[in-house]
């Protein structure tokens, strides 16, 4: 069966899950399991639908809670296929214990963050309290400020957590609503270019390769733990940020949008600056413009990958 | 076993079944494979059992129940032919025994200390009622 391209406008009227569930269509995930939450169900629901409409050759799994979610797709990982997903505050937290298996048995998932308060108080929008929960669980995590960039950080993300010396999962954060329900122009890659670029999945001790037999999820007790756990953090902070380096600037290359691990704006001569993450950063750049005007020398730092924080 | 430092295994918590590649798991018999150190097949877990099954060859009519039952893979048969017990991998849960459709059966579980050959001199006959 062959599967149809959707043929793209330069420029598309895109909001933050729209433009997140394009990028999983370009980048033919083989498994989504999910499970939908506010405000990241859009992301899963389109994936559905392109599935639905012959776009893509994949597995949608409707699962009942999100714990299952990202279960499925550790099992779905290890199988040796490309797997994503997406959720938001409580479906995170439900999820933080598979996150971590998730890590320690180095399975390159993406997950689409949506970042939303963790109650109490119950609340549908967006603080990071959901990011910094899972700050230690091991993921690389990357902070899309835009529906731009939530399209162009989920390219990345693949390139980066499928790499075969990195093997780590990652995060693709954007602001609940702020970003994920507030439609921008975003100009995307066409369908061969994306696919390109992210290219074929290629598996690495998958079970499904019947010749080489693996057992994934094993015990280890006081003999391997702390080598595992060392092996795994020494390449987190080691391995990871020199790809996100190289994989930036191929995709500079590709789309003339330049990422930086962290993004500076008017900080060469900055007296005070705001350092700050999500839709916040625009903000505080429109405000600092306007603090230039009246004399103070404001700059605006935005981090672009949280972890591994960037260190130099 | 040769000692690997800490940084030198393959990542993730993953073990691998064989030594290098096989290329008919269904065809090779357990004894011919070359199974790992590491493998569940080269370590034994007999000292979980309190209680063990013992075979009566005199009654099997290998119908293989025990066989399909056995939750850890430790009936050995071949050609169809029930021949023992992997007693490193069994624990001793009972399930061939109460699968065992023969009277009387040709399994039953006796403790782990019991003496093989005095139990099966011993063996329950054939229970008239439930025939
Ligand atoms: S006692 Fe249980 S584990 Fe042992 S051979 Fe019988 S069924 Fe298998
Ligand atoms: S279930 Fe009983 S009769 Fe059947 S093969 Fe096993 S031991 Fe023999």
């Amino acid at each position: 069966m062959a599967f149809d391209k959707m043929e793209l406008r330069d420029i598309e009227v895109w909001d933050g899950n729209f433009a997140a569930a394009q990028a999983l269509r370009q980048c033919k995930i083989d498994v989504v399991a999910a499970y939908p939450i506010t405000p990241s169900t859009p992301i899963v629901e389109g994936y559905a639908k392109f599935l639905a409409d012959g776009y893509i050759e994949g597995e949608f799994v409707m699962v009942e809670s999100e714990h299952a979610a990202m279960s499925g797709c550790i099992g779905a990982a290890a199988a040796g296929g490309r797997v994503a997903t997406a959720t938001s505050s409580q479906g995170l937290a439900l999820m933080s214990e598979t996150l971590y298996q998730a890590s320690g048995m180095r399975l390159p998932i993406v997950l689409n963050l949506v970042n939303r308060a963790l109650a109490s108080p119950l609340n549908v929008n967006g603080d990071h309290s959901d990011m910094y929960m899972v700050r230690d669980s091991g993921w690389i995590q990357f902070d899309a400020f835009s529906p731009q960039e939530a399209y162009d950080l989920n390219l990345i993300a693949f390139r980066v957590a499928e790499d075969h010396d990195v093997r780590l999962p990652a995060i693709v954060n954007q602001d609940g609503f702020m970003t994920s329900h507030t439609a921008q122009g975003v100009s995307p890659l066409s369908d061969d270019a994306a696919y390109g670029f992210v290219g074929e999945f290629k598996p690495m001790n998958d079970m499904l390769d019947f010749e080489h037999p693996v057992t994934h999820g094993v015990q280890t007790e006081e003999d391997w733990h702390f080598e595992h756990k060392a092996r795994q953090h020494n390449d987190l902070m080691t391995k990871v940020s020199p790809k996100i380096e190289e994989v930036f600037a191929e995709f500079e290359k590709l789309s003339g949008r330049k990422y930086n691990q962290v993004e500076c704006y008017d900080m060469d001569d900055a007296d005070v600056a705001v350092f700050c993450l999500g839709t916040s950063v625009e903000t505080a750049r429109e405000v600092a413009r306007e603090m230039r005007t009246k004399g103070i020398k404001a700059g605006v730092v935005g981090l672009r990958v949280i972890r591994p924080f960037p260190f130099f | 076993m040769a000692k690997k430092g800490w940084d030198e295994f393959e990542i993730g918590a993953m073990l691998r079944t064989f030594e290098g590649k096989i290329d008919d798991i269904a065809g090779t018999r357990q004894e011919d494979r070359d199974y790992t150190q590491n493998s569940s097949y080269t370590a034994s877990v007999s000292d979980w059992r309190l209680i063990k099954p013992v075979f009566n060859k005199d009654y099997c009519i290998d119908c293989q129940f025990c066989w399909v039952y056995c939750p850890d893979v430790s009936i050995i048969s071949r050609d169809k032919k029930l021949i023992g017990i992997d007693m490193d991998h069994c624990k001793g849960c009972g399930i061939c025994v109460e699968v065992c459709p023969t009277n009387p059966k040709s399994l039953l579980m006796f403790p782990e200390q019991a003496d093989e050959e005095t139990e099966i001199a011993s063996w329950p006959k054939k229970d008239e009622e439930e025939a």
